[in-house]
């Protein structure tokens, strides 16, 4: 390699203005290292460059060193994360500034999202919490409904049957061929009565039972018709409600009634000791 | 940093506002500079050259990006290049630094061909073979004007 002719080519200049490419400069920075003349002509080159600039300086405005500064360190906490990146990127025409602000863009955007996600994350919960306790209380209200509605069924149904018991009483009443015979307490059982309802054309017969004492278990009160002195079974009955009248055995013919208590499922014939009402139509 | 600014500053400026003729411009080319410096100052390799010429090749690559992107084309259309040139001069006048009075003088040893030479690899980024096409000078007598000039400014360095 001639050294005066590598000098004089004008490549060293081109290398001090920085208009080599990668690899031309990186031959430059070889050759300089291995020839301390090219390395002297390098500094000497960099010098008178230098010196031609000095000639042109141009002192700036004095408010542009603020506002350099401000751009430099007002932006100084995001300095230390682009540096690192920005050192790779020579070729790199793109100013500093738009990587930090893209830096700050994407910061925010993901403290928001992560914002977003513990809001939703509460939400979440908490409309869980809300509907647990709806569930609850729906379950709560379906059972009271049910309850009420089997109460509702019960009271229509006593009740429905209440009525058709006042109507049969009062219908079996104003039947003209209706006979009322109040059957009254013997001396056995002075309070006990009870109301017998014979229609003399259907031969029905229906009793109400005003007051009896309560039968024993094994025993059941029994009505009796009595025709031309002989009685005739006229069926068992319990102890009810003072409106219901129990339809019993049909009686064709009769003068009158009388009630005993007799062992469960009815006699043949009356015992008379056992006799607690007894009435003439 | 604030040292790198005080003495480097009023060069790095001129020589930018030599390219871009605008101050408005020049301020914001050496405050991208200034920014870069800042962000790359591990890419400097002191065993390649000085901090300065790292620097200038910095400021001078943005400064003509500059003029050379459309937007700042347009932008100079609409303004009256001779304001500018007088914008220049008069600032040149305004704010020269006294120590460079004698540098100053000195260039008036060049002579005309070889300041327009550097100029236009100075201030405009062209290559001794481009300036030899554009020109229509030969390249070994661009070669030569350019040592020549050199020789010149490197011996106000010397001084």
């Amino acid at each position: 390699l001639n050294i005066e002719e590598y000098i004089s080519s004008g490549i060293l200049e081109a290398y001090v203005l920085g208009q080599l490419d990668a690899i031309e400069s990186a031959k430059v920075d070889e050759i300089a290292r291995q020839y301390p003349l090219v390395r002297e002509e390098l500094n000497i080159i960099e010098s008178a460059f230098e010196n031609y600039a000095n000639a042109h300086a141009v002192a700036p405005a004095p408010d542009v060193k603020k506002k350099v500064f401000e751009k430099l360190f007002g932006e100084g906490t995001e300095i230390d994360n682009t540096i690192h990146s920005n050192f790779k990127e020579n070729k790199d025409t793109t100013p500093v500034i738009s990587i930090s602000s893209r830096n700050q863009f994407y910061k925010s955007l993901i403290a928001a999202s992560v914002t977003i996600a513990i809001i939703s994350l509460f939400a979440a919960f908490y409309f869980r919490h809300k509907w647990r306790l709806a569930e609850n209380s729906l379950v709560a209200l379906q059972q009271e409904n049910s309850t009420l509605a089997s109460t509702y069924n019960q009271v229509k149904y006593s009740s429905e049957q209440k009525i058709k018991d006042q109507e049969k009483l009062v219908s079996s009443l104003l039947d003209t061929n209706s006979r009322l015979i109040k059957l009254k307490g013997l001396p056995t059982s002075p309070n006990s009565n009870a109301l017998v309802v014979w229609n003399k054309s259907s031969k029905e017969v229906l009793i109400n039972v005003k007051s009896l004492p309560a039968a024993p278990s094994d025993q059941q009160y029994q009505l009796w018709a009595l025709d031309n002195g002989v009685p005739i079974d006229a069926g068992v009955f319990e102890v009810t409600d003072s409106l219901q009248l129990q339809k019993l055995k049909t009686i064709n013919s009769a003068q009158a009634f009388a009630v005993t208590l007799e062992k469960r499922g009815g006699s043949v014939s009356p015992t008379l000791s056992s006799m607690v009402v007894m009435g003439a139509i | 940093m604030e040292y790198l600014y005080e003495k480097y500053s009023a060069a790095v400026y001129g020589v930018v506002l030599r390219i871009v003729k605008s101050e408005d411009t020049a301020e914001e080319v050496l405050q991208d500079c200034l920014l870069r410096v800042w962000h790359k100052i591990n890419d400097y390799d002191k065993n390649k050259g000085k901090l300065f010429t790292w620097m200038i090749n910095i400021a001078r690559n943005l400064a003509i990006d500059k003029i050379r992107s459309k937007e700042y084309k347009s932008q100079l259309k609409s303004n009256d290049i001779d304001v500018n040139v007088s914008l220049v001069d008069k600032s040149y006048e305004e704010r020269f630094k006294p120590e460079y009075i004698g540098v100053r003088d000195m260039l008036d040893n060049l002579n005309n061909d070889q300041r327009s030479l550097i100029d236009l690899m100075y201030f405009k980024g062209y290559s001794q073979s481009e300036i030899s096409e554009e020109f229509g000078i030969p390249l070994g007598t661009v070669k030569t004007r350019v040592r020549s000039a050199m020789e010149k400014l490197r011996k106000l360095f010397v001084n």
